[in-house]
């Protein structure tokens, strides 16, 4: 179980960072969380772009996701 | 797109001027902060003949290119006491530029008490009519009976009886493009009201019989770009989520990191979202005939907008968006989108800010006056504004007066006005921009999540901030935000400012129409004024923990740094 954004989400130790935005992003119960482009925290600690694809995510991990977004 | 009509509301007189030479690289908002520089004494008074209100379209008015017809108004506000620019879709820019028309600036304060609509003819003359039968009326049925004397396809920007009586949350109010209601609103800063003091009920705008042509400097340049513009947006994927849902995706997102206001910006995480999040908006807004995928202006193709509907089918409000929901549903801790629908028609109706008005019930909930949840109470209390009760005309003065008078120590404004729908404590990047924007609390000021920044950290959060509202200012000058995404970078941007306006143009001298834009919003309020006061957050921000363990944290003191441009 990891947390995202505050909520608790299954999660299979191991998987990557990319492999969850891919999650967001076909899940349609998550995948309106967001929009195109993200800041990724994982455990308060910025995750560049570049490190999606190697940096692991595991059991209690605490993910934020945040998308960009304009006016309203 | 030169011509100026200047209308003296004292004399009546309408003159017809050619827009001054330094005036020609702004529009909207730039174009408001350099006239106001130029024309309004900013120690005025709001209500009084010294201040004037300005409505003008963007730098790309006139032009095919989508998204461009933005109506901007403009003048000092009664709200916060310093310089307005609100912004609205609708098809009053579009019928304006189409009659060449940059600017209408509205001026003087008539000596007796009648009543006019400024109306411009389809030949392009202009005159003040006698608008004694329309006194009185709301938005709505003012916009029925003006389309059924002047015709259905009129442009309109109107007041209700809010702008009549000097609301200071009062709005203008501007033709939706695909329902053809007055539900867009130029919102923030009552602006309603000044145009109300100048007792002007509407400018009415035919269409033009020999529509403008755009002296496009280089037109071969201007189609190739436009279509790698328009190939962009409709290719990405915000424009997909925007048409699906609509600003009310954002409440997904906003709902799980306790940006979402719940209950007078209590900082605490909303119970109720699943009842307003988008899947269940999308489930509720097609029921009676309502849908998705409206434009606001003509031509628009990002889409974002939406009609609703009763359960019974009849129609009852458009463009209902997260700033609305939010701040009339969840901040008042309201989880019912038939309840909050039917405020949002009331608040438009009427011509009153729907952020301004949610701030305000709130307040009045945490004071004791009506519960959190309580939705027939609130709407019972825009009923007293509508009515003009006393306490209706105090709720109009906005949510700072209100809070003083009931003795709240939460009142979640900056400069007078009430924030948005985002909680500083989650996103500090804008609580920085709420503080420190001359326009007061504004998240469309500078939007500042964006790669690279944690946004519940202080660290970068003032140069973030300063950054988004130079681009926000010249957003604001050019088009729609939400066609501004594709937009704004070195490839499209100076194609075609060059190809418009001829000679070769730069990214940089592009972002520096913001930068001026800014120092002269700030020098009229501090002409105004305004001080570093008036440049900080609520303290109870600084001192209420929120559900994700912040606080805002970013000192006054930190925040006048933004000013180094």
């Amino acid at each position: 179980m990891i947390k995202v954004n505050y909520y608790e989400l299954e999660w299979e130790d191991g998987k990557t960072v990319e492999d969850l935005l891919q999650l967001i992003k076909e899940d349609r119960q998550l995948r309106l969380l967001t929009h195109d482009t993200y800041t990724v925290i994982v455990n308060n600690k910025l995750i560049p772009p570049q490190d999606y694809a190697h940096t692991p995510l595991r059991s209690g991990d605490e993910v934020r996701v945040y998308p960009v977004m304009a006016g309203g | 797109m030169s011509i100026v009509l200047r209308v003296n509301t004292t004399t009546k007189e309408i003159i017809r001027e050619e827009l001054k030479e330094e005036y020609r690289f702004l529009g909207g908002r730039s174009l408001i902060a350099r006239v106001l520089t130029d024309e309004v004494d900013p120690t005025c008074d709001p209500l009084g003949a010294e201040n004037k209100l300005i409505l003008c379209t963007t730098l790309l008015a006139g032009t095919t290119l989508p998204m461009a017809h933005r109506l901007s108004a403009g003048g000092k506000s009664p709200l916060t006491g310093g310089i307005k620019e609100a912004n609205s879709g609708g098809t009053a820019a579009s019928l304006l530029a189409r009659h060449g028309i940059k600017m209408i600036i509205l001026e003087g304060l008539p000596q007796t008490n009648d009543w006019y609509i400024l109306h411009i003819q389809k030949d392009g003359s202009s005159q003040l009519v006698d608008a004694t039968d329309y006194v009185g009326l709301n938005n709505y049925d003012l916009a029925a009976k003006i389309q059924e004397r002047f015709g259905k396809n009129v442009g309109i920007i109107s007041i209700g009886l809010a702008g009549e009586r000097g609301y200071r949350n009062s709005t203008l109010q501007l033709i939706d493009a695909s329902t053809g209601y007055p539900s867009r609103a130029a919102a923030r800063g009552g602006l309603g009201a000044v145009m109300g003091a100048k007792k002007i009920k509407a400018v009415v705008i035919e269409r033009a019989a020999n529509p403008y042509e755009f002296p496009y400097a280089d037109k071969e340049r201007y189609e190739a770009v436009r279509k790698k513009y328009i190939q962009r947006v409709l290719s990405s994927p915000r424009t997909e989520s925007m048409q699906k849902v609509g600003t009310m995706s954002m409440i997904d997102f906003t709902s799980t990191v306790a940006a979402l206001p719940v209950r007078n910006f209590s900082g605490q995480f909303f119970e109720q979202a699943e009842a307003i999040k988008s899947k269940a908006f999308v489930e509720r807004a097609f029921i009676g005939g309502g849908r998705n995928k409206e434009g606001c202006q003509p031509g628009c193709i990002v889409r974002c907008s939406n009609r609703f509907h009763t359960k019974d089918g009849e129609y009852l409000t458009s463009g209902l968006e997260y700033e609305t929901v939010a701040l009339c549903g969840a901040n008042c801790g309201i989880a019912d989108f038939d309840v909050i629908a039917r405020l949002d028609r009331m608040c438009d109706d009427l011509g009153v800010d729907t952020i301004e008005t949610g701030a305000t019930i709130a307040v009045c909930m945490e004071a004791g006056k009506i519960s959190f949840g309580d939705g027939e109470g609130a709407i019972a209390l825009l009923q007293e504004m509508i009515d003009g009760t006393e306490f209706g005309r105090l709720l109009g003065q906005g949510t700072e007066a209100v809070g003083k008078a009931l003795g709240v120590k939460r009142i979640p404004t900056v400069k007078g006005q009430a924030l948005p729908a985002y909680d500083p404590r989650s996103i500090k990047g804008l609580g920085v921009t709420y503080a420190t924007s001359a326009m007061g609390a504004d998240h469309t000021a500078g939007m500042t999540l964006g790669p690279g920044i944690d946004p519940s950290k202080k660290d970068f959060q003032v140069e973030r901030s300063r950054q988004s509202q130079m681009v926000a200012a010249v957003t604001d000058s050019f088009t729609c935000s939400f066609g501004w995404g594709e937009l704004n970078n070195e490839e499209i941007l100076p194609e075609i400012m060059a190809s418009l306006y001829g000679g070769e143009w730069t990214y940089g001298q592009i972002m520096n129409i913001g930068k001026e834009t800014l120092k002269l919003e700030r020098a009229f309020n501090q002409a105004a004024g305004l001080t570093e006061v008036d440049d900080c957050l609520p303290a109870f921000f600084y001192n209420e923990i929120s559900a994700i363990d912040t606080v805002f944290d970013i000192s006054a003191e930190e925040m006048q740094e933004l000013f180094n441009y």
